[in-house]
């Protein structure tokens, strides 16, 4: 498959993007109620999907996981990461599913489309990194799972609001019953 | 070189509706030529531009670089080759992490052998002279370097045409400087130039200048006759040139004056008529005192604000402090900002601008030294910062990338929100601040904000620190970008809003015009230190001082100094064109016959 | 308030320039020599194994010339990890089958069998392993030397469809942009604080916490994209038609000492791998346990 200048150009950009929110904790983790912290890495690369297409949102994620398996071995960088099948794998699937998610309901409802598209690319994430963590004997499932539910449903509520947000403002379409500002 | 043949562009939105960008344009460029294309916001330069090498191609019509037709996908590489783009952000040029490697990328896409890449690349760093820098990553040159890195990045490619599309909107005046040189001399060795641009004394300096009107030529001429028709260029959009101005003008008295186009050429055509002087006698009119000038507008407003609201002593700042990349900022500032005045912050790229008026609502804390804000000591960890950023209202420069509500209302009122006002109160404050800057309460509250044009979302970037109420509003280079008549709009919104609600306004700007305009007072900044002040008159009298740290004159006064320097007694602090204008024609006189001799 | 400050200082890795043999070897040579070494830490089995190849890079640590402190700060951030990890895995191990376990210890429910604790120690060494084998990495490799390297170590592969150079030109890109979004984002940061917004962790609702977030989130996506556009326009302009026909300024030449780096770390992948550690392995294991 050809890759366009633009594609190969956005993901760069959005890999840009995730590289910087993984340093800047206001941007790259929130604080959930049920007390775990949500990151947000993913979804710039949910969004090289729904944007720049399968394509890109497959080379920002491969740049993701490269990228969070380098920092698993720094100063206070997660250790589970230091196994690539956990830290890269997962993270390949996470813009195409989010733009086929993305892609197959956008005729019906775009505002939705994002929605669910966001979620979906998130919690393809969850669900491999804890399938992984699984299969290469690191933790049991009664231990991962929990703990991987915790963080995903967080992060994929997060990752569904940012990306109908981006998405609307990106394409110019309004969310909400409610037109207008409210004030 | 390059032929258009009725070349129609239509741009396709989203919605199904169309824009016609270019309708119907036939030109050519010879070899050898530099053209300047202009034309108000939206006329379609940018369109006709990519359409030069065929990043575009024409919805109808034809472009021919060299007589290859741009729709023939064989030759493409053959037309970017001959035909090099250069765009306005050099950060969005630049594609490698090493000066070097980024200059040989177009040659790479070319194929050019390895041997031969070294020999391009060296050749075209030291055509924009940064050869000195061709190791190190572009994230660590200035701006105007930048630019010179993509100006290379063509180079390399051996083009024949260079386009600039406003390669030198986002640069400071001696980065401007710098580019404008690179292209003077490149014409002398006989590249084509086209230059988009929004500086009209830029486009002086062409051969030729094409003015595009809602997609199509409407002007195409020589400067010195183009610029002639000052009524016509008002008309779209654009102005004529300080000197080509005053040139107009001085046709009231020397009505077979040429059109000048430099402000030594102003000079030198007047020359010959100036009458000396009645009083200060040629060559010793000492500066300041001369100013018989009229009693500007401004000038009896140098009493008001005895009251500092800011008083800023001995601020330091050193950015990543304690660590190898630790870079000082600010070395021992000090400044005030007195009760409803306009005060002017100049100073080179990289002076601490930006740096100083972070300091002054509290978002950058003092690391030593005093700031105080009415009676607030934001040194003190104890000060409540929130309350500084209240009275502070700061503008960042292209405030309006920062929007990111759906709707304008819902984004002025983040501001309040945040004081934790009150429903009725938001709204209140809402509809005060987007009738300061213009914008309709109830036509403009509802639009969403994507939906806005340039201008507009600024003003609603505006209203949103407006809204804070603050007693200061501080703005970094709020012009910048804008095309001339956004400019003027925004300097009079600003003058306005200072002279109807009392409001303290500090601009930091790289454009003497605008404060010539509307400043009380200029404080100039130099490596991180205050190094003059004073009303702009005082200011603007010292070029001497100016140019030793980078600076220039605003447009009037370089032509003063011309004129000085032919020996006619004009005061040097004049500030614009119709100070000029009003003390100079008096000293005109046709010039002797040679038979009166 | 310096919160904003250091976002322009962003880092992947850190190079760490000591001019080491290692430092010098090809990009290609480091990265086939990592993979390598990575390979064997993954699939070594057992003790014994696992010992030697830990010891084996940390004496390519100390031929590299990095001192031994970098590389125990970072064990000791991630002290806590390993801990946690080690409970988790005594309390609920994961055997495989095969292994017959007994019991060591037992307070009522929980109990610590013989194969969690092997387990746990083997997994633990594994992940010291790993940790200063990225470390190794980052510390002789610079993050453009990294790009290089891919670029021209695949190139070979690209025949076969693999893009090889779009992938480098992918880091490229991406690493070129970081500090220029960096400094958009402390200008939005800068902006939003000036009208009054805490980037604090206040409390609040999933959905007040996101709204925080969407004041820089949305803007710095967009500026983002709009970027892209024009970088994309300008590679364009400068008759890039893709990795096909592209010259290459960056030429990387591999010497002997490149190659037989190489050789040396598929050779020792391949000893650690199918070595007769196994049995060995089990053979001290045993005598210990009995
Ligand atoms: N990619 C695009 N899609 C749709 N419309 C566009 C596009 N680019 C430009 N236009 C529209 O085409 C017209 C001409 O735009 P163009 O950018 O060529 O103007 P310009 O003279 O360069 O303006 P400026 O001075 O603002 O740079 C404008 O109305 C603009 O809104
Ligand atoms: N966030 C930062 N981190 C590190 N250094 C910085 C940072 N911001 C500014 N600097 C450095 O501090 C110095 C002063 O910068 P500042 O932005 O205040 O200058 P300025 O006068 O506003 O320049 P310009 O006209 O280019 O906007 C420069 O050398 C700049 O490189
Ligand atoms: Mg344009
Ligand atoms: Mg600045």
């Amino acid at each position: 498959m050809k890759i366009t200048t633009r594609t190969l150009v956005i993901a760069a950009v959005f890999l840009a993007i995730t590289l910087l929110l993984g340093q800047i904790p206001f941007l790259g983790f929130v604080p959930m109620p049920w007390g775990i912290n949500a990151t947000t890495l993913q979804i710039p690369t949910i969004l090289a999907g729904i944007i720049a297409g399968p394509l890109g949102g497959l080379l920002t994620g491969l740049g993701f996981g490269v990228t969070s398996f380098i920092r698993a071995g720094q100063p206070g960088g997660n250790i589970i990461f230091t196994d690539p099948l956990i830290s890269i794998l997962p993270r390949l699937f996470i813009g195409p599913v989010a733009w086929a998610v993305y892609a197959a309901l956008r005729r019906r409802n775009e505002a939705l489309a994002a929605l669910v598209g966001g979620a979906a690319g998130s919690l393809t994430n969850t669900v491999l990194v804890v399938g992984m963590i699984i299969l290469t004997g690191k933790l049991a499932p009664a231990v991962i799972i929990p703990i991987g539910a915790a963080n995903g449903s967080g992060e994929a509520i997060l990752s569904a609001l940012v990306t109908l947000a981006v998405v609307a403002a990106w394409r110019g379409f309004a969310v909400g019953r409610r037109r207008g500002a409210s004030i | 070189m390059l032929r258009l043949d009725g070349v129609y562009h239509t741009y396709s939105l989203p919605g199904g509706a169309t824009i016609d960008a270019l309708r119907g344009i036939s030109l050519t460029v010879a070899d050898g030529e530099r053209v300047a294309l202009v034309g108000a916001n939206g006329s379609g330069k940018s369109t006709l531009a990519r359409h030069l090498n065929g990043l575009l191609l024409p919805t109808r019509g034809d472009v021919y670089v060299n007589d290859i037709n741009t729709r023939d996908k064989a030759q493409l590489q053959a037309i970017r080759q001959t035909v090099g783009i250069i765009f306005q952000d050099p950060d969005n040029q630049l594609v490698a992490t090493v000066v070097e490697e980024d200059v040989a990328f177009g040659p790479e896409n070319l194929g050019v052998p390895h041997g031969e890449l070294h020999d391009r690349v060296t050749q075209a760093l030291d055509a924009v002279d940064l050869a000195a820098e061709r190791k190190r990553p572009p994230h660590l040159l200035s701006g105007g370097q930048r630019q010179r890195v993509a100006i290379a990045g063509i180079l390399a490619m051996r083009p024949r045409v260079i386009v600039l599309d406003e390669a030198t909107a986002m640069l400071d005046p001696r980065g401007r400087r710098d580019v404008l040189d690179i292209l003077a001399r490149l014409h002398d060795e006989g590249v084509t130039i086209v230059q988009v641009t929004h500086f009209m004394n830029e486009a002086a300096l062409a051969d030729r200048v094409i003015i595009l009107d809602a997609g199509q030529v409407a002007v195409d001429g020589p400067p010195a006759r183009v610029f002639e028709d000052r009524e016509r260029l008002l008309a779209l959009g654009l102005d004529v040139p300080a000197p080509a101005r005053l040139s107009l003008a001085a046709r009231r008295v020397l009505p077979d004056l040429p059109i000048a186009l430099t402000p030594e050429g102003f000079a030198t055509s007047v020359a010959p008529s100036l009458t000396p002087g009645p009083s200060p006698k040629m060559g010793e009119g000492k500066t300041t005192e001369d100013s018989f000038l009229l009693p500007l507008s401004r000038s009896g407003r140098g009493g008001r604000g005895e009251r500092d609201l800011i008083e800023v002593r001995g601020l330091e700042h050193v950015y990543l402090k304690g660590t190898p990349l630790a870079s000082a900022a600010l070395r021992g500032v000090d400044f005030d900002v007195r009760e409803g005045e306009i005060l002017g912050v100049v100073g080179a790229t990289g002076s601490g601008k930006s740096t100083l008026l972070q300091h002054l609502n509290g978002l950058l804390r003092p690391q030593a030294g005093r700031v105080r804000v009415l009676d607030l000591d934001l040194g003190h960890p104890k000060t409540d910062i929130r309350q500084a950023r209240r009275l502070v209202g700061l503008v960042f420069q292209n405030p309006e990338d920062g929007l990111f509500e759906q709707y304008v209302g819902d984004d002025i009122a983040f501001g309040p929100r945040n004081l934790g006002l009150d429903r009725a109160e938001v709204r209140e404050r809402v509809r005060e601040a987007m009738e300061l800057v213009g914008l309709d309460f109830d036509a403009f509250k509802d639009r969403l904000t994507f939906s806005l044009s340039g201008g507009q979302r600024r003003r609603v970037a505006l209203a949103g620190v407006l809204a804070l109420k603050p007693r200061v509003l501080v703005l970094d280079e709020p012009t910048a970008g804008l095309d001339p008549g956004a400019r003027a709009a925004l300097l009079k919104q600003l003058t306005r809003l200072n002279r109807e609600t009392g409001l303290t306004i500090v601009i930091a700007t790289h454009s003497m015009d605008d404060l010539a305009e509307i400043a009380d007072r200029i404080a100039i900044l130099a490596q991180g230190r205050v190094v003059l002040t004073g009303t702009p008159r005082e200011v603007f009298g010292q070029p001497e001082r100016l140019a030793e740290h980078h600076l220039g004159l605003p447009q009037a006064a370089e032509i003063a100094a011309a004129l000085r320097r032919h020996g006619c007694a004009i005061p040097a602090d004049i500030l614009t064109v119709d100070e000029a204008e009003r003390v100079l024609l008096p000293l005109l006189a046709p010039a002797p016959t040679p038979e009166a001799v | 308030m310096s919160e904003f400050e250091f976002l322009r200082n962003v880092t992947i890795g850190q190079y760490l320039p000591t001019g080491s043999i290692i430092h010098r070897l090809d990009p290609r040579a480091k990265l086939l020599g990592f993979l390598a070494l990575l390979a064997a830490t993954m699939m070594v089995q057992g003790y014994t194994g696992a010992v030697i190849v830990l010891g084996l890079i940390v004496a390519l640590t100390l031929v590299a010339r990095i001192p031994l402190r970098f590389a125990m700060t970072t064990l000791r951030t991630a002290a806590p990890f390993l801990l946690v990890f080690a409970v988790l895995q005594l309390v609920v191990p994961v055997v495989p089958q095969g292994m017959t376990c007994s019991d060591v210890a037992r307070v009522g429910f929980f109990g610590v069998s013989d194969c969690a604790l092997y387990l746990v120690g083997l997994s633990t060494l594994r992940f010291v392993t790993l940790i200063l084998l990225l470390g190794l990495l980052t510390y002789t490799t610079a993050v453009t030397e990294m790009a290089h390297g891919i670029e021209a170590g695949l190139r070979p592969l690209q025949a076969i469809g693999l893009p090889a150079h779009e992938l480098s030109l992918v880091a490229t890109i991406a690493i070129r942009f970081v500090p220029v979004l960096a400094e958009e984002i402390e200008r939005l940061a800068k902006a939003q604080a000036a009208r009054g917004a805490d980037f604090g962790q206040g409390a609040g609702g999933v959905v007040t916490r996101v709204r925080r977030l969407l004041p820089l989130m949305v803007p710095l996506i967009l500026i983002s994209l709009r970027r892209a556009e024009d970088l994309a326009l300008a590679m364009e302009s400068r008759g890039y038609v893709g990795g096909k026909g592209r010259s290459h300024f960056v030429q990387l030449r591999a010497r002997p000492a490149d190659w037989m780096a190489v050789a040396v770390a598929l050779i020792i992948t391949l000893a650690v791998v199918r070595g007769p550690w196994q049995g060995l392995d089990a053979a001290i294991w045993t005598s210990i346990w009995s």
